[in-house]
């Protein structure tokens, strides 16, 4: 059988159910559109509706011999805890590994685990936890005193040991006697310098695919799907690499970053080699290449209390020309009716305020800093991702793409040489929407075909 | 790489080799031309590298020596202009750079009359290409009629700090040593004891690292390339059989531009100076006697370790080496031409290897073979000592510096190798001692021979060592033990800090609980206290603090075992 012209890539998102027809011979989309989410009842439905849309754009007989694949983000992501031993070191290394998975981390805890910290991840919804720490042939105590913890906590959650392979099996004997569900994995960080964050990955998204996307509502699909691929997420994350990388054929647009503001979280993907800034020292973990974040107090609907919060009200009071009163006002109504789009004048001035702080604060925590010490045999630290190289911005998520305010939001990545000396982002760059809101597509469609999802992601920018 | 190629070709024909004083003397057009018709001749070239750092000093001084030298029935063939390093970065960066005491140029009118004092050829290789100003420098001086320029490898040691132009920094060397490929003549020179030769422990490393750079300017970018190195090297036959072995893969025929002097040798006392001067220049005549290389013999002043030699002094040297130029005659058919090409085809052997090695490592990384920016972006960012140690020829060997055995170790490594020899000797039997055992080390600088060296007995001790590097931060201290559960700190340092680290890093051990740790510290434990302006020791502050302050090799061994039994008293 000759492989198929037609790729129909779906996402089961929170808000909405998404569709894009790929057609692979001419390497361009054919059809985009979106639909209610129909997840929380049925998934069928959106994905039926979905199905009827690409039905009408290429004809029954091209839409059975479609290739059809999805991703999902519905209910609420990937949610994962971390608990390393240094919060530079093992610990950021679990996060780098669960946000390149597609997570969204709820909770790390670096050190000793101590009961409240037990309390505190039994606290959360989480989904999977990551257990990692130390070094291949360093001790093993406090692996194995947070094994037991875990071991006897009330979590009822797959937990993925990544850790020290000397503490290995007594990790897994501990967390099985726990009635654990307990996965191996490679030691994420096998020596001083050394980050190995590859087959812990797979494995999240293994479980996710295979355990937790069940759970979600979304077993009832599978039958009409080719496969399910992986987290929303780690598809986008994927698709930046291929932009940022390009095709034997095609060039890519060389280091940047996508920035990702929804209603709950903002996720900040940047893709370039780490670089020590202006000869520092790079200390912690080593950086990815391409590398995901997601703040998850900052959001425009959910998470618009914290986001405001973070932001500062005298500088949204500043910012919108509106009273705190009024201010408040639109934030209380966002958090609870929070599918609901900016209407009214107020609302969209905050909107504006909130999306630019988002992209701000977001772009801050995700790149690099420099400090400045001076009684070591070094003048400056590097500490996270020098993100300087830089050179396009893509913004994507409804909040950028469809609100009238990308260019300005996008903007706030940039940062001003002379008031932030210190935070290791581009002061310029080009700055671009997915006005067709494809990268999910992208990501998926790589798998199959990367120059055709190059291209039709390439197509999807709009420079603003 | 398209866009690249047509930029070089555009620049290229906007630009023409200017005639200097030496060309016009010679009948030459390029250096090269000289150098080969010197080398059918067997006239051997001489070289000085001078670093006055104004114009009028230096034109004055240059004629001088010039002249003087011809008076006295001597010669000086070449000659190396040290240029400040605020010419590595363009116009518009250098009011953030604090000027050296190099030469500065701001008009082609300046660059054109370097050539124009006197029949001396000049090389202009500090600062110049491998920098992120190379394509101006290139063309400034290809118009200006210096046709030897360098450095390959500088693009990877030399820094600019607080101006961030790595891009630029590759695109314009590229962009140089692509415009330097377009005429005939040109050379791109790399002083290797500048760039990852200093930093490679094997010779044989160092031999694959030169088909390396060769591969990147001459196959990819067109030009031809000629290596220099000496510095470094004081065992007078290595720098023999290191000429063969960078002549053994010269292709294109390229004339050397000169072997720099062994500086190792050189101390306060002048009169031994005059012997280190006279060994390295007798074996560089004795191998351009053997096979013409066209590389010139330097004369270093016997002044030059203490104080910037005066034109005399650089007189004097030429008059010494002029001498061993003419006994190299003498020596030439008696040495065991053989067993020196042996070593080389040793080195060659292994180099390829290497080479190989390094290739494939980059392939497999997903860099483009054939782009020479991806390369040589990569090997930067991965570094000398990554490169050795991944890719090295040696034989894997815990005890060994940096884990492997050199095929040849280079001068500085030997002298390693005997101090590691002794302290293993004076160590004892320690195989086992530390089994299970687990250390942390750093130095606070770059200075990291000494804690190699710990290092090295640890292992063979048989404890698990964890290596931080140099520059070990507080910070990254305290990390690493929570991620290593280890009960010793081993820091080694020299660079006047010893007290202010001790009491930041004691202060860190304290907060975070972990007052079990000890630290051992050893190198000079010195530093400038109450704002005085010499370093004094700080032996008796550290061990107050309750550092062990040993600072010998012998009790490293027995004190981390003493740790971890709980029986150490600090």
């Amino acid at each position: 059988m000759s492989s198929p012209r037609y790729v129909i890539l779906t996402d089961f998102g929170s808000t909405f159910t998404k569709v894009v027809v790929a057609d692979l011979s001419e390497r361009k989309m054919v059809l985009t559109d979106r639909f209610p989410s129909t997840v929380s009842y049925d998934a069928r439905i959106g994905l039926e509706q979905c199905f009827d849309a690409a039905r009408k754009a290429i004809g029954e007989e091209a839409f059975a011999r479609a290739l059809k694949l999805s991703s999902s983000s519905a209910a609420g992501g990937l949610r994962m805890g971390v608990v390393g031993l240094s919060k530079t070191l093992s610990a950021q290394a679990g996060r780098s590994a669960a946000f390149g998975a597609g997570a969204k981390i709820l909770h790390t805890c670096a050190g000793r685990l101590k009961v409240e910290d037990i309390s505190c991840l039994e606290e959360l919804p989480l989904e999977i936890l990551l257990f990692c720490g130390g070094y291949e042939n360093s001790g093993t105590k406090v692996l194995l005193h947070n094994a037991e913890l875990l071991a006897g906590s009330g979590l009822h959650i797959p937990i993925i040991y990544a850790g020290n392979s000397a503490a290995a099996s007594e990790v897994r004997r501990l967390l099985t006697q726990g009635k654990k569900e307990c996965y191996l994995a490679r030691n994420i960080i096998p020596n001083v310098g050394q980050i190995d964050k590859s087959q812990v990955e797979e494995i999240i998204r293994e479980v996710f695919l295979h355990r937790i996307i069940n759970m979600k509502g979304l077993d009832k699909v599978s039958g009409l799907l080719d496969r399910m691929v992986m987290p929303t997420p780690a598809a986008v994350l994927s698709a930046g690499e291929l932009l940022a990388r390009g095709t034997p054929t095609q060039p890519g647009f060389g280091d940047l970053m996508i920035v990702d503001v929804g209603g709950a979280t903002t996720d900040i993907h940047s893709y370039a080699q780490q670089m020590p800034y202006e000869g520092a020292k790079v200390v912690g973990t080593p950086e990815p290449y391409g590398k995901r974040t997601v703040e998850g107090d900052l959001g425009m609907r959910e998470s618009s209390n914290s986001l405001c919060d973070e932001i500062g009200l005298d500088r949204m009071i500043r910012e919108t020309g509106l009273s705190s009163e009024e201010i408040q006002s639109v934030i209380s109504h966002w958090i609870t009716q929070n599918r609901d789009l900016a209407r009214e004048e107020s609302q969209k001035k905050v909107d504006k305020a909130l999306a630019e702080g988002a992209v701000r604060i977001s772009a801050c925590r995700h790149a690099g800093q420099i400090q400045r010490v001076s009684s070591a045999g070094v003048k400056t630290l590097q500490h996270g991702k020098n993100l300087t190289s830089v050179g396009t911005v893509i913004g994507t998520g409804g909040a950028l793409v469809f609100s009238g305010h990308g260019a300005t939001a996008l903007g706030q990545v940039l940062r001003n040489s002379e008031r932030e000396p210190d935070i290791l982002l581009p002061e310029e760059a080009d700055c671009y929407l997915d006005a067709d809101y494809v990268f999910f597509a992208g990501g998926l469609l790589r798998e199959i075909d990367e120059e055709a999802a190059f291209a039709i992601m390439k197509n999807s920018l709009k420079k603003v | 790489m398209r866009e690249i190629h047509s930029q070089i070709d555009k620049i290229a024909a906007q630009t023409t080799i200017g005639e200097t004083l030496f060309f016009r003397h010679h009948g030459v057009k390029s250096e090269a031309e000289f150098k080969r018709k010197a080398m059918q001749e067997g006239f051997i070239s001489k070289h000085s590298h001078i670093g006055w750092n104004s114009w009028d000093e230096t034109a004055k001084n240059v004629e001088y020596i010039y002249r003087e030298l011809e008076r006295r029935g001597s010669y000086i063939t070449r000659m190396g202009f040290i240029f400040d390093w605020v010419m590595g970065v363009p116009e518009e960066y250098r009011s953030k750079l604090q000027p050296g005491t190099g030469l500065i140029f701001k008009t082609p009118e300046e660059w054109k009359a370097i050539g124009q004092i006197a029949p001396i050829q000049p090389h202009m290789s500090d600062h110049m290409i491998g920098c992120p100003n190379a394509l101006e420098n290139a063309r400034l001086a290809l118009e200006a009629g210096v046709t030897s320029l360098g450095n390959v490898s500088h693009y990877f040691t030399y820094e600019y700090p607080g101006i961030e132009l790595e891009r630029e920094r590759t695109v314009n060397s590229l962009l140089a040593f692509g415009l330097m490929g377009k005429f005939d003549g040109t050379i791109v020179h790399s002083n290797l004891d500048d760039g990852y030769g200093n930093q490679f422990h094997d010779l044989a490393n160092l031999t694959g690292w030169t088909m390396i750079e060769r591969y990147l300017v001459e196959e990819l970018l067109g030009a031809s390339m000629t290596f220099s190195y000496g510095n470094l090297f004081s065992d007078p036959i290595s720098r023999i059989v290191f000429n063969m072995v960078c002549d053994a893969t010269n292709v294109k025929n390229t004339p050397g531009t000169m072997t720099f002097g062994n500086t190792i040798d050189y101390g306060l006392d002048f009169s031994k100076n005059y012997g280190a001067l006279s060994s390295f220049s007798l074996a560089d005549a004795i191998c351009q006697r053997h096979k013409p290389t066209g590389h010139a013999v330097a004369s270093v002043p016997v002044s030059e370790a203490c104080r910037i030699p005066t034109a005399d002094e650089i007189i004097d040297g030429h008059l010494c080496v002029d001498m061993m130029i003419e006994k190299a005659a003498l020596y030439e058919p008696y040495v065991n031409w053989t067993a020196v090409e042996a070593e080389r085809d040793v080195l060659l052997a292994c180099g390829r290897v290497f080479f190989e090695r390094v290739m494939n490592g980059l392939d497999d990384l997903g860099v483009d073979l054939k782009h020479p920016g991806e390369i040589f972006a990569a090997l930067k960012a991965i570094g000398a000592e990554q490169l050795e140690a991944n890719f090295g020829v040696g034989k894997k060997e815990k005890t060994a510096l940096r884990g492997r055995e050199p095929v040849r170790p280079t001068d500085i490594i030997k002298t390693l190798q005997t101090k590691q020899k002794k302290m293993f000797l004076s160590a004892g039997k320690v195989e086992g001692e530390l089994s299970g055992k687990i250390a942390l080390i750093g130095s606070t600088d770059i200075h990291d021979y000494g804690k190699e060296l710990v290092k090295s007995l640890c292992n063979k001790a048989g404890a698990e060592v964890f290596d931080l590097g140099t520059y070990v931060t507080v910070e990254e201290i305290i990390e690493n033990l929570l991620e290593t559960e280890s009960k010793v700190v081993i820091v080694s340092t020299y660079n006047g800090i010893a007290l202010s680290f001790a009491k930041d890093l004691i202060t860190a051990l304290e907060e975070n609980e972990m007052t079990d740790v000890v630290l051992i510290m050893g190198g000079l434990l010195n530093e400038n206290l109450d704002g005085s302006q010499l370093a004094v020791d700080v032996t008796q502050e550290l061990c107050a603090l309750g550092v062990n302050c040993d600072n010998q090799m012998e009790t490293i061994v027995p004190t981390i075992k003493k740790i971890y039994e709980g029986t150490y008293q600090r």
